[in-house]
């Protein structure tokens, strides 16, 4: 502006002011350059802005939003996206003494309040719950509590009992799955299961946006865990266990050990229930091995004809020891009626010839000599070291003297029915490209003579309750006598029955297995794995079957006629 | 007082600027409340959005599989399906079918709109064209369709009749190259070529399409009799099969189509599709083969 005034100024023309009107022109020059950088670094500075709000104006506040749905552990989910285990902001009942300035805590006695908050949770102690009112220490007084029961505590008119929001782990589904889950301890750290095995991807801040995915089906996973139950009541077991594993990729799509617990409240009570029976127990899991043993002979060549007799009237003498059946099958018996029957003898004679550097190498390749390749924490199975005697060859043959988890079993069965070829169980969902290749243990002749086999006792023998129909089902059963302090207990069994289906193209293998269970009723006073472990796969497999693709069709079976003549009759263990 | 021109152009310069201020600080305001706007809004999705997970949550806990369980235990009592309950192909669907037996209602058929039909009504087929047996050209070829619809536009009236006529006689001695939905007859509006309602028996006969349609004769005549005749049993072998595959979803999905409704929906749909029909009743086309 004073640059107009000098101007009127040179228009005057007053001629004597010649240096003032060049000190006016200068210092009009001056402000005129200060006038346009003035406005230069304000329209570069709102360019900045404008700039830098079109930059990152919407990336902060997607940022902003992400940040708070962040939780605070990442999710389970299921091979479908059901989730399995969330953060869930639940209502604690804390007892804040100071709410109320220095006076006493409570607006009326510890007594009343403690009687008012048992009307409320009945499970409550209300000696205990006084004692910590009276106490005048800040503390939990109870953890998850439902949004209704804090209206009514709120309705107590008494300040000091505050209901603040905390994120908890909840499980919705309960129990279900909950050795697959395990749980989390109060320091919000991962203690058992695939909780522990995730810990670090759960908590990690840049990774647990994500949910973490198990290979489980929770669908597979009830219908699994709700027979297992049944048939563990039915028979009066003290325990049970079950495992659905794809045989084409070694995903874990149900693991069930019983009795459970709920991960959403771990007691004292829950505590014995935490153990895994699946992973954590090493067991003597009988004649379920003879089909491992009668493969590896086919794959070795010493079995070559099926219809070949083995001697089956006597005990089997060996040094001091004897092999017995169940009962007498009569003088001889081939290898399928072996299998049907659950000869042990019949077994030991092949295993025998086997020879037992090669029965030990097929159980070395099939990872029975080290713990189960599963996530979870694992036993150690019992693997009878140095080379193998010749009753040690023959007693293992039929799943004696030989300690292993399910899982090693699952995946042997895997094996043995899906072309030979052994892979590592996961609880990981595994996209397609991840599969392993697996290492070859069996010719796919062998495994395709192995089908036939577990198909023909199944629809012949000793597995005849799990046969549902149109399933095409396929297994072997296994009674064992467990191990006391004074040899083997006659009465103390593990059952179990390990199958697969559809035995044309064989998916899934299913394993159940009993802990002590009884004779009942239900079971017609047997207590074999015929009537208690293969009900369950027989009840199980029609359930799960159409869930994961697999239709029941009765104009579809392997092809056993060539083996079907050989089959003489009688019943098995 | 006295305005010099100096001071008149520093006032106009300071308000100028003043206004470009005052512009700013509004413009300020405005980009500030929008913004609000936007947290705030964005606070209600995050609000919206915990509460949508707490929701599922409680459901997920609520109808958790145990829950399930029992109440399937208690008070439905559903089993797995069994291996006759599947049915393989079409093949196995079709032996479920009976033939209806003497007296036995007539099946009750409902509107539908065929996307395979609309798209031959407009020009290009999903379907490979139908040939007319006796000159063994395509129906296509015979009607040349732009043709038609050039002329549609200029003397609509006129010529739709003539060229669903000319479809109607082609459709008649075509037989069996026909489908399903033709030989149980449409309505057709000559101002939308795409839609069309399958006909009921109470839909009246236009004696004038009928004339035009079958060279002056009516359409009961021997071929149409035939046409009818191989409608019907293949619609009835479909009716109790569907009652039978309800329970498997693709079957019952397989059936949609050709499945018999109740009979109230059946009237009511075709009765609104008679109503959007135009007024005059000589451009409603009624095809019939009964």
């Amino acid at each position: 502006m004073t640059s107009f005034t000098v101007s009127t100024a040179i228009s005057s023309g007053r001629v004597q002011l010649v240096n003032v009107r060049q000190r006016l022109l200068l210092v009009a020059k001056a402000r005129v350059w200060f006038v346009l950088a003035v406005f230069t670094f304000i329209a570069l500075v709102a360019f900045c802005r404008i700039g830098w709000i079109g930059l990152s104006g919407e990336a902060t506040g997607s940022q902003s939003l992400a940040d708070a749905l962040l939780p605070p552990r990442g999710e389970i989910v299921d091979r479908n996206g059901v989730p399995l285990a969330r953060a869930f902001p639940a209502y604690a009942l804390w007892f804040n003494p100071k709410a109320l300035g220095d006076g006493p805590a409570l607006v009326k006695s510890p007594a009343e309040v403690a009687a008012a908050l048992v009307a409320i949770f009945p499970d409550e102690d209300q000696a205990k719950l006084t004692a910590k009112l009276a106490s005048g220490k800040p503390q939990y007084l109870r953890r998850r509590i439902m949004p209704e029961d804090a209206n009514r505590i709120h309705s107590l008119g008494e300040p000091a009992l505050e209901f603040p929001r905390e994120s908890e782990r909840y499980y919705p589904q309960g129990s279900m799955g909950a050795h697959v889950l395990g749980y989390v301890s109060a320091e919000g750290h991962g203690r058992l299961g695939m909780e522990a095995v995730f810990d670090k991807q759960l908590t990690n801040p840049a990774t647990r946006g994500q949910p973490a995915v198990l290979s489980i089906d929770s669908r597979v996973q009830g219908a699994l865990e709700d027979e297992l139950l049944k048939g563990m009541q039915l028979s009066n077991s003290k325990g049970a266990g079950g495992i659905v594993l794809d045989v084409d990729t070694g995903e874990v799509l149900a693991l069930a050990s019983l009795p459970s617990y709920n991960p959403n409240l771990i007691d004292q009570q829950s505590v014995p229930n935490i153990f895994n029976r699946v992973t954590n127990q090493v067991y003597e899991l009988g004649s379920v091995m003879k089909p491992i043993t009668v493969a590896s002979a086919i794959e070795a060549g010493v079995v070559t004809d099926m219809a070949k007799r083995y001697p089956s009237g006597a005990p089997l003498q060996i040094g001091g020891f004897q092999i017995h059946d169940s009962h007498n099958f009569g003088a001889s018996l081939n290898v399928p009626e072996a299998l049907i029957h659950s000869s042990n003898i019949v077994t030991a004679q092949v295993a025998d010839q086997l020879g037992g550097p090669r029965l030990k190498a097929t159980m070395q390749a099939l990872g029975f000599n080290r713990r189960p390749d599963i996530e979870l924490p694992a036993g150690f199975p019992i693997w009878p070291r140095g080379d193998w005697a010749r009753i040690t060859t023959m007693t293992v043959s039929y799943g004696h003297g030989l300690a292993l988890t399910p899982m090693h079993l699952a995946s042997a069965y895997a094996a043995l029915v899906n072309g030979g070829v052994w892979r590592p169980a996961t609880l990981r969902r595994l996209t397609p490209g991840e599969v392993p290749a697996g290492k070859r243990i069996w010719q796919p002749s062998t495994s395709a003579r192995m089908r036939q086999l577990l198909r023909m006792i199944v629809s012949l023998g000793t597995g005849r309750k799990a046969d549902a129909p149109g399933f095409r089902v396929g297994g072997k059963t296994g009674s064992a006598e467990k191990p006391g302090a004074h040899g083997y207990q006659k009465t103390n069994l593990i059952t179990t029955f390990a199958a697969a289906f559809p035995m044309d193209r064989p998916r899934y293998v299913v394993i159940a297995m009993m802990d002590e269970p009884q004779g009942t009723v239900a079971t017609s006073g047997q207590r074999t794995a015929a009537w208690n472990a293969a009900p369950v796969v027989g009840r199980v497999v029609p359930r799960i079957g159409p869930l994961l693709g697999v239709m029941p069709d009765n104009t579809r079976d392997v092809d056993i006629s060539e083996l079907a003549p050989l089959i003489g009759s009688g019943d098995g263990e | 007082m006295m305005l010099t021109r100096t001071k008149a152009r520093s006032i106009g310069w300071a308000a100028i600027l003043g206004l470009c201020f005052a512009m700013t600080l509004a413009l300020t305001f405005r980009v500030n409340a929008v913004r609000s706007q936007v947290r705030l809004t964005e606070r209600k999705i995050l609000a919206l959005k915990t509460e949508k997970s707490l929701l599922e949550t409680e459901f997920e806990t609520r109808a958790n599989q145990q829950q399930l369980r029992n109440l399937n235990d208690v008070e439905f009592g559903y089993q797995a399906p069994t291996a006759g309950q599947y049915l393989e192909s079409e093949r196995q669907l079709a032996m479920l079918g009976k033939p209806s037996g003497p007296n036995a209602p007539e099946p009750i058929r409902v509107a539908s709109a065929d996307p395979a039909d609309a798209a031959q009504q407009s020009g290009d087929s999903i379907l490979p064209a139908m040939v007319n047996p006796l000159t063994g050209k395509a129906i296509a070829a015979e009607v040349p369709r732009s043709a038609d619809r050039a002329e549609t536009a200029k003397a609509p009236e006129t010529r739709a009749k003539a060229s669903s006529a000319a479809r109607l006689a082609s459709a008649k001695v075509s037989g069996s190259g026909e489908t399903l939905a033709e030989r149980l007859g449409r309505v057709e509006h000559d101002g939308k070529t795409g839609s069309k309602v399958e006909r009921l028996s109470h839909v009246e006969r236009d004696p004038v399409l009928l004339k035009s349609a079958g060279d002056g004769k009516p359409r009961k005549d021997g071929k149409a009799a035939k046409d009818a005749k191989a409608a019907k049993p293949a619609l009835a072998a479909t009716q109790p099969a569907a009652s039978k595959a309800a329970t498997k979803p693709a079957a019952a999905k397989a059936l949609a189509v050709n499945a018999p409704a109740k009979k109230p929906e059946g009237h009511s749909v075709t009765k609104t599709a008679l109503k959007m029909a135009p007024k005059a009743p000589s451009k409603t086309r009624v095809a019939l083969d009964e």
